[in-house]
């Protein structure tokens, strides 16, 4: 059965390509526009990974990994940080809020593959 | 200094800064979306340039006369009060305008490129179907990779190889069989030699019979016993000369039959070597034509997957640049909200004056450190600072926590 992954970001276009990319892998997405709506589609659903913009309206990406580890049931989930974002800063406040790696905008589908497969729950 | 010159010295600057960044973030969309073969994108990205920098100069013009009466300004706080010439007007209408030129470019865009994102997915998603059936073929039919096919022709030589040994093997024994046949003839003469002297001694036994029945007539009555015996001696070497004769000519018979059959298998054995060497030629041209196609169904097939990995390249090359409407996005939108900003501060100013009272002071400064914390991109950062070190060409590493 195919794992499933969860994309957040508020760009349809970031949303398209990343889609693409994983369900070419072969990967099964759910994609959500803010951290509000990624919040909402939670829902007790089983998810392997969550891939998060960090600049969104309505909730940003760095509380909604925080809202969504403070869930028992997706404490261990792994999440991707995916933005135009590269200071130093930033990414400790990603780290700090859970997040297992950092990748700044534009990513090679390659490399974003390789990262997910790296983090992807089993 | 006159205050209201001032103040329009940097209300100038700032409008000026912002015309110039509609027109760099108009051509920065144009750009994008050109690279995604968005025309119409392009056009509005045009659009916006065109739009930017004819305002950017209009406003610019308009405060030069101000600027020439005035001194430089050595504060980097001023005080905002009602301009003259109707600045703050115009940038209280403008502005909004500007916002929603520069939102309309930047929605369709990303519409376009979310459409082109879809068209290039389905594009991937039906190469690599194809591929996949071409690598799925190639495991089943052999057509694809060249070792298949080499493996192929190999067993495909070997099995009919292994047939022509089988013939020649044949051909092998049927000589041996001749060889046989020849030795028959030869042992014929022998036979036909030996009748010939069983027929020599039948004659010579007659001479000595006959010889002995003169003798027992010689002796008179002593001899007639002597006489019979001569006699039977005489009959039995005329029947074995008889049978000498038979013998001989049933050897000579045999001789014949014998010497046309070796004509026969002769002539056999000479059309099965020609055949079998036609064969192997034959078969050795079947198999060249053969593998001269299977060659060049290889090299069509790897000629496929080689374009059809490349065109997949090219396509994740997309995937890659397609993003940049993201960053271009942002620095649309981050840019909007400074303009928005510097729309309310005009707005409350005129407010301000109408009621007859002093606008407050701007500090610049300020306004420029909130702008630059507004910032998520590094090249805005660059720009800001104009400097141009951190902007992204390619895709970034990743970084592991």
């Amino acid at each position: 059965m195919a794992k499933t992954i969860l994309i957040v970001d508020d760009s349809a276009s970031v949303r398209q390509v990343v889609g693409l990319t994983l369900k070419g892998a072969g990967y099964d997405v759910v994609d959500a526009v803010d951290g509000k709506d990624a919040l909402s589609k939670l829902d007790g659903r089983k998810l392997h990974l969550v891939i998060s913009d960090v600049n969104m309206p309505n909730m940003d990406g760095i509380s909604f990994v925080k809202e969504m580890k403070a869930k028992p049931a997706y404490k261990f989930i792994p999440v991707i940080m995916l933005t135009t974002e590269g200071s130093e800063a930033k990414k400790r406040d990603g780290q700090m809020a859970g997040a297992k790696a950092w990748v700044v905008k534009p990513f090679q589908p390659a490399q974003m593959l390789d990262a997910v497969s790296k983090l992807i729950l089993p | 200094m006159n205050a209201a010159v001032a103040h329009d010295r940097r209300v100038a600057g700032l409008v000026w800064a912002v015309c110039t960044g509609v027109g760099l973030l108009g051509a920065a969309a144009a750009f994008a979306a050109a690279a995604a073969s968005a025309l119409w994108a392009a056009g509005a990205g045009l659009t916006s340039v065109l739009a930017g920098g004819f305002l950017a100069a209009r406003v610019h013009s308009a405060l030069a006369v101000a600027r020439g009466a005035a001194g430089e300004a050595s504060s980097t706080q001023l005080p905002l009060a009602p301009s003259a010439d109707g600045l703050d007007t115009l940038c209280g209408e403008v502005l909004p305008i500007w916002n929603r030129q520069i939102e309309t470019a930047r929605s369709q865009t990303e519409t376009s490129l979310v459409d082109l994102a879809i068209c290039f997915g389905d594009i991937h998603q039906r190469l690599d179907a194809a591929l996949g059936l071409y690598r799925n073929s190639s495991d089943g039919m052999s057509v694809g990779s060249s070792a298949d096919v080499t493996d192929m022709l190999e067993k495909g030589q070997n099995d009919l190889s292994a047939m022509l040994s089988t013939l020649r093997a044949g051909l092998v024994a049927k000589e041996e069989m001749l060889e046989r046949i020849h030795e028959m003839a030869r042992f014929s003469g022998e036979l036909k030699a030996m009748a010939g002297l069983v027929s020599d001694l039948a004659n010579q036994t007659k001479l000595v019979s006959l010889n002995a029945a003169i003798e027992a007539a010689w002796a008179g009555e002593a001899g007639r016993g002597f006489a019979v015996i001569a006699d039977e001696v005489r009959k039995l070497s005329t029947l074995s000369g008889d049978t000498g004769k038979q013998i001989t000519s049933r050897v000579d018979s045999v001789t014949e039959a014998i010497q046309s059959a070796v004509q026969i298998a002769e002539r056999y054995a000479e059309q099965d070597a020609r055949a079998m060497r036609d064969s192997e030629q034959l078969i050795e041209g079947v198999l060249n034509v053969f593998r001269g196609a299977v060659e060049h169904l290889t090299h069509v097939a790897t000629q496929f997957q080689h374009e059809g990995q490349a065109v997949q390249e090219t396509v994740s090359g997309v995937i890659v640049s397609l993003q940049f409407q993201d960053r271009v996005s942002q620095i649309l939108r981050q840019t909007m909200d400074d303009m928005a900003r510097l729309e309310g501060v005009l707005s409350e100013n005129r407010e301000r004056g109408a009621r007859g009272e002093p606008a407050p002071p701007i500090d610049v400064a300020a306004w420029l450190d909130q702008l630059s914390r507004t910032y998520t991109t590094l090249e805005q950062v660059d720009n800001h600072q104009g400097t141009q070190s951190n902007a992204p060409g390619n895709a970034n590493e990743i970084t592991f926590f």
